[in-house]
């Protein structure tokens, strides 16, 4: 059998709802050189008839069943099976524009160097999108580019897993879809990112990303943002932090108390807050001074940037930009 | 079909959405008929539906402004003043019943708070010509309006947004 274009890799569980949808929206595709591997993770409400009916009209789904054994073992069985080098990942409850795997497919082909192209994204339906998506969603579309994704790859995770095409031979040689107490998407990006594989965003919204009361990211406890903070620790340990066991923090509230924590069951000391508060510069918090930014000079070992306050980040930006702070290098922005 | 349009903050009809409306709208039976156009704007499906032969048109929008607009650009089109009537409003304000086509332009999550009330205004064979509908609300507009006793008889996928002719059964 020819080898498809693209396979298309999803996994579902219960699913009924929106199933139908999300399967129309990849049979309009305009790039119809595609197969789907769906990955039943032991659904008990309709969704298995939904899968059925769909494969039986289309020969290009094809259905795994599996018992409720959850999504990173879904995901693994699943990517077994898809035949391309190109992988697209979709969910059961999304939708796609249908230009969106011909846009993102030429991307691939054109540039040999990418490992994951995302595309822009919209929550939908409007009247569930509360303000912290809108603003989640306008960063992630912000980040247009490799350098920008980098830059910010430790503020969030920088692509709604759904919505990316990857190369199956780049996510194979990192290791592939990993269980972790924490989100395995996150996981599986900054592992592409640390390995050096580079990205790109198509700056076209291509992709919809249904908000609805019981999604998986409000309910599971991998998703919190304690575990979001784990995840950023342990990877800035094998990367930013890798030699060493003492860092600064920018911003010396809540946030910031809690990543100290983060920070030393890796072994990692802060010995060293800055914040912009006269009233807290000069205390010493957990044998840490505080110390006003005007302090800090370039080349005087790893910063973390953890007040929690949105829009705070760009501010930090200017200042350090001020003080000659080059970002990456002086300071890294994890909120 | 030539529409004369004064330029202002609701849409000349250039945009994809109201450039599909219009296509549908002249390639419908409209002679003679009664037709509520929800959301009307400018005023430009409207004006099309009289042009197009209606009888009856009814043009509604929230926003005074826009009425006023509208208002404007049906005299600029020598539309009879008979023909269609204006109102500002919502949905709610409408009284009367049993029109022939419903025209909506308006966003598809709006089409799916309404779609109740809005298939009861139409006839039974009548029309009804959603349309502003983003890509990713199509599946549930139609899936909702066909379980409104609807059916679908042209749905057409543009860059952005979706417009889909029904007939109610």
């Amino acid at each position: 059998m020819k080898t498809p274009a693209i396979s298309i890799l999803m996994a579902v569980r219960n699913e009924e709802e929106h199933l139908q949808a999300a399967v129309d929206s990849i049979r309009r595709q305009t790039l119809s050189d595609w197969e789907m591997i769906i990955v039943d993770d032991g659904s008990t409400d309709a969704t298995p008839a939904i899968l059925e009916d769909a494969a039986r009209n289309d020969s290009r789904i094809k259905i795994l069943r599996q018992e409720p054994l959850g999504l990173v073992t879904a995901l693994c069985k699943g990517m077994q099976q898809c035949r391309s080098d190109y992988i697209a990942r979709m969910d059961g409850d999304d939708i796609c524009h249908p230009r969106r795997l011909e846009k993102q497919w030429a991307h691939l082909e054109n540039h040999p160097g990418l490992a994951l192209v995302a595309t822009n994204i919209r929550y939908f339906p409007s009247h569930q999108v509360r303000g912290g998506m809108r603003h989640y969603e306008i960063w992630q579309n912000g980040l247009v580019n490799d350098d920008l994704i980098r830059r910010d790859l430790f503020v969030e995770s920088p692509f709604t897993q759904p919505s990316v095409m990857f190369r199956k031979n780049a996510v194979v040689a990192v290791g592939g879809y990993q269980e972790n107490s924490w989100g395995e998407d996150y996981d599986l990006w900054l592992r592409l990112a640390l390995a050096g594989y580079r990205f790109a965003r198509i700056p076209e919204t291509l992709f919809f990303w249904r908000e609805h009361g019981n999604r998986l990211t409000h309910l599971a406890e991998e998703f919190t943002l304690n575990a979001f903070r784990r995840c950023k620790a342990h990877y800035l340990k094998q990367s930013y932090l890798k030699d060493y066991d003492t860092v600064t923090l920018w911003g010396s509230g809540l946030e910031g108390k809690e990543w100290r924590k983060t920070l030393e069951k890796l072994k990692i000391t802060v010995h060293r807050w800055i914040d912009i508060d006269p009233r807290k510069i000069g205390q010493t918090i957990h044998g840490a001074k505080v110390e006003d930014p005007d302090v800090l000079k370039p080349g005087s070992g790893p910063m973390l940037i953890t007040i929690g306050v949105r829009g705070a980040r760009e501010l930090v930006r200017q200042k350090s930009a001020e003080l000659g702070l080059v970002e990456g290098v002086d300071y890294v922005c994890v909120t | 079909m030539d529409i004369v349009m004064q330029r202002g903050a609701f849409g000349s009809g250039e945009h994809e959405t109201t450039v599909s409306c219009l296509e549908m709208i002249e390639q419908l039976d409209l002679q003679g008929k009664r037709v509520l156009d929800l959301g009307s704007g400018t005023g430009i499906l409207g004006i099309a539906a009289s042009l197009c032969g209606a009888r009856d048109i009814l043009c509604v929008d929230i926003d005074p402004d826009a009425v006023a607009n509208a208002r404007e650009n049906c005299r600029l089109n020598k539309i009879d003043e008979g023909t269609v009537r204006h109102l500002a409003g919502t949905l709610d304000d409408v009284q009367e019943n049993r029109f022939d086509i419903v025209l909506a332009n308006i966003y598809g999550d709006i089409l799916i708070d309404l779609c109740n009330d809005l298939v009861e205004k139409v006839n039974p064979d009548g029309t009804l010509l959603l349309s502003g509908i983003l890509w990713e609300y199509n599946f549930d507009v139609r899936n909702l309006y066909e379980q409104a006793s609807c059916e679908v008889t042209k749905n057409r996928l543009m860059d952005e947004f979706s417009t889909i002719l029904l007939t109610k059964s």
